[in-house]
C-alpha cells in the first residue's frame, strides 16, 4: 500500500516540462518527421535537436552556400512548435588538407568562421538561438559525425566556432561538446580551456544510453561538479539519451512497458538533479543508406551506421521506421500535460513515484504516477489523496498508459479508467492498483461555476 | 524436419533484389504516395512504375507543354531513391478529340511524335530513362487506360513512340506492350510486335506483361512462355519485366481475408520464381490503395467503363502495400524483408517440399541474410527447420532471427518483424539453429560479423 498525498497549495516553480524534449538523428538530408508534424506538435516540445550535417549539402564550394535543405529542416521544426538546437557537424572537404576524422582543424579558420557566421546570421531572424559545436566529439565517426578530437584539440575548435556564432548573434547560446562518454578526459580539459581563455560557454552537453535511470543522475552530478570545480556557470544538457538500445534490445522488446516507464523515471531524475534541458534520442527512425554519406564518413563508419540504424534502432524512435507511433510517444504526451507550477510532493518509499503540477491558467491539477525499478517491481496498491482544493465542483479523470495493446488509437493507449464529476469538493480520494512499470495520470479540473460540465 | 545448409562461401552473382519493385495505379494527378517517401525509401527499390495519364494534363493545347503535375509525381519517386518507369497512356484531347478507346492513332502523328520527344527530353534531365508504351491495350479502357488496340495498330503506335524516345534520349530504354493476358503468348499483340520490331530493326529494350494469379507457378509459367517466345526472334535482345502483378484479388478475396499470411507468402514465393527464371525486373501492383473518383476520368474514359470502376473501392483491399488509409499492410513487411537480401546470392540445394530459402551474403557488412518461408497454394504443414550456417569467416558473430507476424493488429515494426532470437557467438565459423515454421510462416535470419562496440 502506497499513500500519496498531493497538496494543491504547496506549489513550487514552473516545471517547464517542455524543455525535456526530443532530438532527431542525422540520418537524411530531407526532413524526416514532416509527416508527423501534428503528432509532434501535440507534445509541446520546447526544443528539437538537429544535426547540421554534410548531407544537407549547405556548402557547395568556397563561399557557395545552398540553404534549401537546411531551411526545410529548420522550418519543419519550427512548424512543430519547437526551437531547433543546431548541432554543427558538417565538415566541408575542401576546407581540409586531409579528410579523416582525426584532422579536425580546417586549413583556414577564417573560412570556417565565415561559414558559421553566415549560417547563424541566416537563422537568427527565424528564432534559432542554440548552437552546439560538434557531435560526440570524443567518439568521432562512430557517433555519426566526422570529427574525432584528441587531447587539446576541441577547445580551440570550439573557441573559433563560438566566436563566429556570437559575432553573428551576440544573444545566441553556444555550447558543446556533446560527449558520447561523459567521463571522457575531453570535458575537464575543455572546461579549463573555456575558463582560462574566457571563451563563452552557455551550455555543456553530453549523451548517454543506459537502462538504469540512476546512471543518468550520476552523469549530471559529475558534470555539475566539474563545472563547480572550474567556477563556471552554464546550462546543462543531456541531448541524446535513451536505453542501451543494442545491449538491452531483447529486454525492451519483450517488455514493451519498460521503456515508456523508464523514460518518465529518467526525466524525473533530470528534474531532481536540476538538468537544464534534454533531448531524448530520437523522434523517428529512418533507414540509413551508406551511399548517401559517401565521401563524408569513412566506408567502415558508414557501414556501422547503416547496420546500427537499420537493425538496432527498434527501441529508439518515438515513431518507428515506418512512422508508426510507439508507446514512448504516449509517455511524452502524458508528460506534456504537466503544465504549470510543480506541486511539492513526497514520493512514497519504494518504486512508486509521482510528478504533479497545478496549472492556474486551466485551473487544473495533473499528477503522473509510475512504478519503476530496473529489476521488475511488484504491483502496488495506491491510495491517492488530493488536498488543499478550493471548494467547488471538479471533473476527475484517471488514465492508464497501455503499452501492450496493439492499437495506436489514443483511447486504447491512454485508457480512461475513471471519469467522475463531483460537487463541493475540498479533498479528493482514489485507490487503484499500479502494475509493474505501470504509468497512470490523474487529471482534476475545477469547474468555476460550480456546475457540472454537460458537454 | 527440413535441413537448410547455408554455405557462406557458395556465393553466385549479385542478387540485385531491388529490381523487383513496385508500381502505382493510375488514380489521380496528386503525387498519390508522397506521404510514404521514407517508408518506400526503406525498401531500396530500383524502379517504381506509374501511369502517365491524361489527368496530368501534359498537353493542354497545341504546342503547349505542361509538366507541373507530372513533375511532382516523378520527384516523389526520385525522393524514394528509385527510378521511374513511365508508362505512356496519355490521349490528349487536342490530338484525340473523340472519346473512344478504339481510336489508336492521333490525327496528327507529327505533333504526337513531337510531344513524346519533348516529354522524354524534359524527364531525361530528371534521370528518367525507361518508357513503356501503353497499358493493357488488349483489354482497352477496362485496364485503366483509354487504348484498345489490334496487334498491327499497336506496332505502328509503338514505332512512333520508340523513334521519338530514342531521338530525345538515345540511351533511354523503350518497351511494351504491358498486355493483361500473357497466358497465351501475351494475346496476339506481343508476337506481332516482336516480329514487327525484328523485321524493322526497331529499338526494343524490354518486353512487359501483367499477371494476376492465385498460384505463383502461373507467374513462373508466364516468364517461361515469354522467354520461349523471345527465342523465336534472335535479333531481339531485351530485358523482361512483369510491370503489374499480384494475387487474383477478386476471385480469391475471401481466401486472403481469412488467411492474412497468404499474400506476404505469395509475394515472396513469386519473387523467388522470378529470380529463378531470370526475369529482369517487376513492379508489384501496387503501392497504395486510393479511392477512385470518376471526375477526372470523364473526358477520356467511356461512361460505360467508368460506371464499373467503382469496384476499385471495394475489391482492391488486398493489393496496396499501404491500404486506403495509408496503413502499411503485412505485404509491406514482406518487401522490407526482401530488401535486406543485399549482396551476392547464396545457392542452397536439397531443400525439398514447401519450405524455400532465398539467401544473400553482403561482403561489405560480412553479413548473411536468409529468408525462409513455408508456402503452398493449399495449406502446407508445419515444419521443423534445422539451419546450419557454415564456412563463415572465423570470429565473433551475431545471430538474429525475425518472424513476420501477420496476425498482430499492430503495424509497429517491433510487432510485425518480431525478433524471436538473438545470440552472440564468439570465435566461430558456423552456427546451428532449430525452429518451427508454421504453415505460411515467414522468417528471416541475419548472421553478421560483429562490430567491436555495441551501445
Amino acid at each position: 500500500m502506497k499513500n500519496i498525498i498531493v497538496n494543491v497549495k504547496k506549489t513550487g516553480a514552473d516545471l517547464n516540462i517542455g524543455r525535456h524534449s526530443i532530438g532527431q538523428g542525422g540520418l537524411s538530408g530531407e526532413p524526416m518527421f514532416d509527416k508527423q508534424q501534428h503528432e509532434v506538435r501535440n507534445l509541446k516540445l520546447k526544443f528539437i535537436r538537429l544535426f547540421v550535417a554534410d548531407w544537407q549539402k549547405v556548402v557547395r564550394g568556397p563561399g557557395k552556400f545552398d540553404w534549401t535543405l537546411l531551411d526545410k529542416n529548420v522550418k519543419n521544426i519550427l512548424e512543430c512548435g519547437a526551437e531547433p538546437i543546431m548541432c554543427i557537424c558538417f565538415k566541408p572537404s575542401f576546407m581540409y588538407r586531409v579528410y579523416t576524422e582525426k584532422v579536425v582543424d580546417p586549413k583556414d579558420y577564417g573560412e570556417w568562421e565565415e561559414l558559421v557566421y553566415q549560417m547563424v546570421k541566416r537563422y537568427t531572424p527565424w528564432g534559432v538561438n542554440y548552437w552546439e559545436v560538434s557531435n560526440e566529439s570524443d567518439w568521432g565517426e562512430a557517433g555519426g559525425c566526422p570529427n574525432l578530437f584528441t587531447q587539446g584539440k576541441y577547445g580551440y575548435f570550439y573557441e573559433r566556432t563560438a566566436k563566429a556564432v556570437k559575432k553573428a548573434n551576440p544573444k545566441a547560446k553556444v555550447g558543446g561538446p556533446a560527449l558520447a562518454f561523459y567521463t571522457s578526459k575531453l570535458l575537464p580539459e575543455f572546461l579549463q580551456y573555456c575558463k582560462k581563455n574566457k571563451v563563452p560557454l552557455d551550455f555543456v552537453s553530453w549523451h548517454m544510453y543506459n537502462q538504469d535511470p540512476e546512471a543518468f543522475k550520476r552523469s549530471i552530478i559529475h558534470v555539475k561538479n566539474l563545472l563547480k570545480a572550474n567556477k563556471l556557470k552554464c546550462e546543462t544538457s543531456l541531448n541524446e539519451w535513451n536505453l542501451a538500445f543494442g545491449g538491452s534490445l531483447m529486454q525492451g522488446l519483450k517488455y514493451p512497458e519498460y521503456q515508456p516507464c523508464f523514460l518518465i523515471e529518467t526525466i524525473n531524475n533530470f528534474l531532481d538533479t536540476g538538468l537544464s534541458h534534454s533531448c531524448y534520442y530520437h523522434l523517428r527512425n529512418v533507414n540509413f543508406r551508406r551511399k548517401d554519406v559517401k565521401g563524408i564518413l569513412s566506408e567502415n563508419a558508414a557501414l556501422e551506421t547503416e547496420y546500427g540504424v537499420n537493425y538496432l534502432f527498434n527501441l529508439l524512435g518515438v515513431f518507428d521506421h515506418q512512422g508508426i507511433m510507439r508507446p514512448a510517444y504516449f509517455s511524452f504526451k502524458l508528460l506534456s500535460r504537466l503544465l504549470g507550477k510543480k506541486l511539492i510532493t513526497k514520493n512514497p518509499k519504494g518504486t512508486v513515484k509521482l510528478l504533479a503540477t497545478y496549472n492556474s491558467y486551466e485551473d487544473e491539477i495533473n499528477v503522473l504516477i509510475w512504478n519503476f525499478a530496473v529489476k521488475r517491481p511488484k504491483t502496488e496498491k495506491i491510495n491517492l489523496k488530493i488536498t488543499g482544493l478550493k471548494k467547488g465542483a471538479y471533473g476527475y479523470r484517471r488514465f492508464l498508459l497501455d503499452a501492450k495493446t496493439t492499437s495506436n488509437e489514443e483511447e486504447k493507449r491512454l485508457k480512461v479508467l475513471k471519469w467522475e464529476d463531483t460537487k463541493k469538493l475540498t479533498i479528493f480520494k482514489d485507490s487503484f492498483d499500479l502494475a509493474p512499470y505501470g504509468v497512470t495520470m490523474i487529471h482534476l479540473k475545477f469547474n468555476k461555476d460550480n456546475k457540472m460540465v454537460l458537454y | 524436419m527440413v535441413n537448410i545448409n547455408l554455405n557462406v562461401k557458395a556465393t553466385g552473382s549479385d542478387l540485385d533484389i531491388g529490381r523487383f519493385g513496385l508500381g502505382q495505379g493510375g488514380f489521380t494527378n496528386n503525387a498519390q504516395f508522397d506521404s510514404h517517401i521514407q517508408d518506400l525509401k526503406n525498401l531500396n527499390h530500383k524502379y517504381l512504375r506509374i501511369f502517365v495519364q491524361n489527368y496530368f494534363d501534359v498537353y493542354p493545347a497545341h504546342n503547349v507543354y505542361n509538366w507541373e503535375l507530372l513533375d511532382k509525381m516523378v520527384k516523389t519517386i526520385l525522393a524514394t531513391g528509385a527510378k521511374s518507369i513511365l508508362c505512356i497512356c496519355i490521349k490528349p484531347k487536342v490530338l484525340f478529340p473523340k472519346n473512344d478507346d478504339n481510336i489508336i492513332h492521333p490525327y496528327n502523328y507529327k505533333e504526337w511524335d513531337k510531344l513524346i520527344f519533348e516529354m522524354v527530353k524534359h524527364y531525361k534531365k530528371m534521370g528518367v530513362n525507361m518508357w513503356e508504351v501503353l497499358n493493357e491495350s488488349d483489354a482497352g479502357e477496362w485496364g485503366g487506360a483509354p487504348y484498345h488496340t489490334k496487334p498491327k495498330d499497336y506496332a505502328i503506335f509503338y514505332e512512333h513512340i520508340a523513334r521519338a524516345v530514342k531521338k530525345a534520349d538515345p540511351k533511354a530504354k523503350i518497351g511494351g506492350p504491358a498486355v493483361s493476358n500473357a497466358s497465351k503468348e501475351g494475346s496476339k499483340i506481343t508476337p506481332y510486335l516482336l516480329q514487327y520490331c525484328s523485321e524493322k530493326n526497331l529499338p526494343f529494350d524490354f518486353l512487359t506483361w501483367h499477371r494476376y494469379a492465385d498460384n505463383p507457378l502461373r507467374i513462373k509459367e508466364s516468364i517461361v512462355t515469354m522467354k520461349n517466345l523471345l527465342k523465336k526472334y534472335p535479333k531481339i535482345k531485351c530485358e523482361t519485366g512483369i510491370t503489374e502483378w499480384s494475387a487474383s484479388f477478386v476471385a480469391n478475396y475471401m481466401k486472403y481475408t481469412k488467411n492474412p499470411a497468404y499474400m506476404p507468402n505469395f509475394i515472396i514465393e513469386s519473387i523467388f520464381q522470378m529470380v529463378e527464371e531470370g526475369l529482369s525486373f517487376c513492379n508489384y501492383y501496387q503501392i497504395r490503395n486510393l479511392n477512385f473518383t470518376e471526375g477526372i476520368f470523364k473526358e477520356w474514359i467511356s461512361k460505360k467503363a467508368l460506371s464499373t470502376f467503382g469496384w476499385c473501392n471495394y475489391c482492391f483491399t488486398h493489393l496496396g502495400i499501404f491500404d486506403y488509409q495509408g496503413q502499411p499492410r503485412p505485404a509491406y513487411f514482406a518487401f522490407k524483408l526482401l530488401s535486406r537480401l543485399a549482396g551476392k546470392r547464396i545457392r542452397i540445394y536439397d531443400v525439398d517440399g514447401n519450405v524455400k530459402v532465398l539467401a544473400a551474403y553482403d561482403e561489405d557488412f560480412k553479413m548473411v541474410n536468409a529468408l525462409i518461408w513455408n508456402f503452398a497454394v493449399e495449406k502446407p504443414k508445419k515444419e521443423t527447420i534445422k539451419l546450419n550456417i557454415y564456412n563463415a569467416e572465423k570470429g565473433e558473430w551475431r545471430y538474429t532471427r525475425f518472424l513476420l507476424d501477420v496476425k498482430t493488429n499492430s503495424s509497429e515494426e517491433n510487432r510485425r518483424l518480431r525478433i524471436v532470437e538473438r545470440k552472440f557467438i564468439k570465435n566461430t565459423d558456423h552456427f546451428e539453429d532449430t525452429f518451427i515454421l508454421e504453415p505460411y510462416g515467414i522468417t528471416q535470419i541475419n548472421f553478421k560479423k560483429s562490430f567491436p562496440v555495441e551501445v
